[in-house]
């Protein structure tokens, strides 16, 4: 809840610092943009790798991301969120991406690299990873739609009406999507965890 | 409400994603429902399975990110500098080039200011010829005009009186037959 909590500010209003700091970067000042790039990465790079469930991909993507933010920086108004626009620039280009590309056969061991330095015991460490498994097959039964509406809301804590603005749908499109999604990872996670049983 | 709740209904109502009305209602239904408590529990199970399975972006991971990215930005600023220069190099030799060519054209300029040779190189004649009994006279050689060099009347016995000019250009001699009446001063 603290997680949603602080997204949705940096969501909806940002500190002065930040703007000041899009000023100089259109200025041209090379280490403010490094430091708007410090600030939005691990929300951009988080987003990536669960839209994309390929950790590779995601950090192509969030340098993307960045890329384009720099490049289009000079028709940024200052006074807009930047949150927002950075949600919707990576939902797009994961979108573009999956589109493109074939499944991805590297998540596992990706994710087992991340519990490498966890406080797990082995058997611990077995059994996140197979629902880490479960989860990320789960996902890939959504549309891409439904999974980037229940990224958002589900793991990103957006509202309704900010995942909404961010897929430039309507809500009530939104809130199909994400109940058609949480029914359907539901259903598979209960018939895995079943078989398993 | 009749029978059990839509389990898309139930799907909503377990984060609050339902309108306050419609979220009253299925709120009143799954407390005294246990078909539908058990759907809302496996649902919550499936989203507290799916919110714990993805750890945040480590830090090794994030400084990769932000290396490449500045890392692009830093080559692209130079690539444009790059560009900016071959831009200006461009333009300077294109003057240098423009200019040399025009030094090149003065040369000829200068020649063409010179004073064209206007009379023509041959003058036809178009009357018939008259036997004169004249002896021939040769008049000196005397500049007449810019141009024209020599003037010589020529008078042979049997043949038209003409004058002879010999202009700046040697390979340019006028000849011009005087009429009958036409007399030529000569000093």
């Amino acid at each position: 809840m603290e997680m949603a909590v602080s997204l949705m500010c940096q969501f909806t209003a940002e500190p002065g610092s930040i703007h000041r700091l899009i000023r100089k970067a259109k200025a041209g000042d090379v280490s403010s943009f490094e430091q708007i790039v410090m600030l939005y990465e691990r929300t951009v790079l988080r987003l990536a790798r669960r839209l994309l469930l390929d950790p590779e991909m995601a950090r192509d993507a969030a340098q993307e991301v960045f890329l384009r933010l720099h490049s289009k920086l000079g028709k940024f108004q200052e006074d807009r969120a930047l949150a927002p626009w950075l949600y919707r620039i990576t939902v797009n280009l994961c979108h573009d991406l999956q589109r493109r590309s074939k499944p991805s056969l590297v998540v596992a061991l990706d994710f087992a690299e991340s519990l490498r330095d966890s406080a797990l015991n082995p058997e611990q460490s077995v059994a996140l990873l197979q629902q880490q498994e479960l989860v990320i097959a789960a996902l890939k039964e959504l549309t891409p739609r439904e999974r980037e509406a229940i990224v958002l809301r589900d793991l990103e804590g957006l509202s309704t009406a900010e995942v909404a603005r961010v897929l430039r749908s309507s809500e009530g499109t939104v809130r199909s999507q994400i109940s058609t999604g949480r029914v359907k990872i539901k259903r598979f996670v209960m018939a895995q965890l079943g078989r398993q049983a | 409400m009749n029978g059990h709740v839509r389990e898309e209904l139930l799907a909503l109502y377990l984060r609050n994603d339902l309108p306050e009305k419609d979220h009253g209602r299925v709120a009143r239904h799954a407390n005294d429902c246990p078909e539908c408590q058990r759907t809302l529990a496996d649902l919550s199970r499936s989203y507290e399975l799916l919110a714990r399975s993805f750890a945040d972006p480590d830090q090794h991971d994030l400084v990769s990110v932000r290396r490449a990215v500045m890392r692009q930005i830093h080559a692209g600023r130079q690539g444009h500098r790059v560009w900016g220069l071959a831009a200006a190099a461009v333009v300077l030799l294109t003057v240098a080039f423009v200019l040399a060519w025009q030094g090149e054209r003065q040369e000829p300029l200068a020649v063409a200011r010179l004073p064209r040779p206007s009379p023509p190189a041959v003058i036809l004649l178009t009357r018939p010829f008259e036997v004169s009994t004249a002896p021939v006279v040769r008049a000196p050689h005397k500049r007449i005009e810019p141009g024209i060099r020599t003037a010589t009347l020529v008078t042979e016995t049997g043949e038209p009186a003409y004058l002879k000019m010999k202009t700046s250009d040697p390979n340019v001699v006028i000849l011009w037959q005087l009429q009958e009446n036409e007399k030529v001063a000569t000093p």
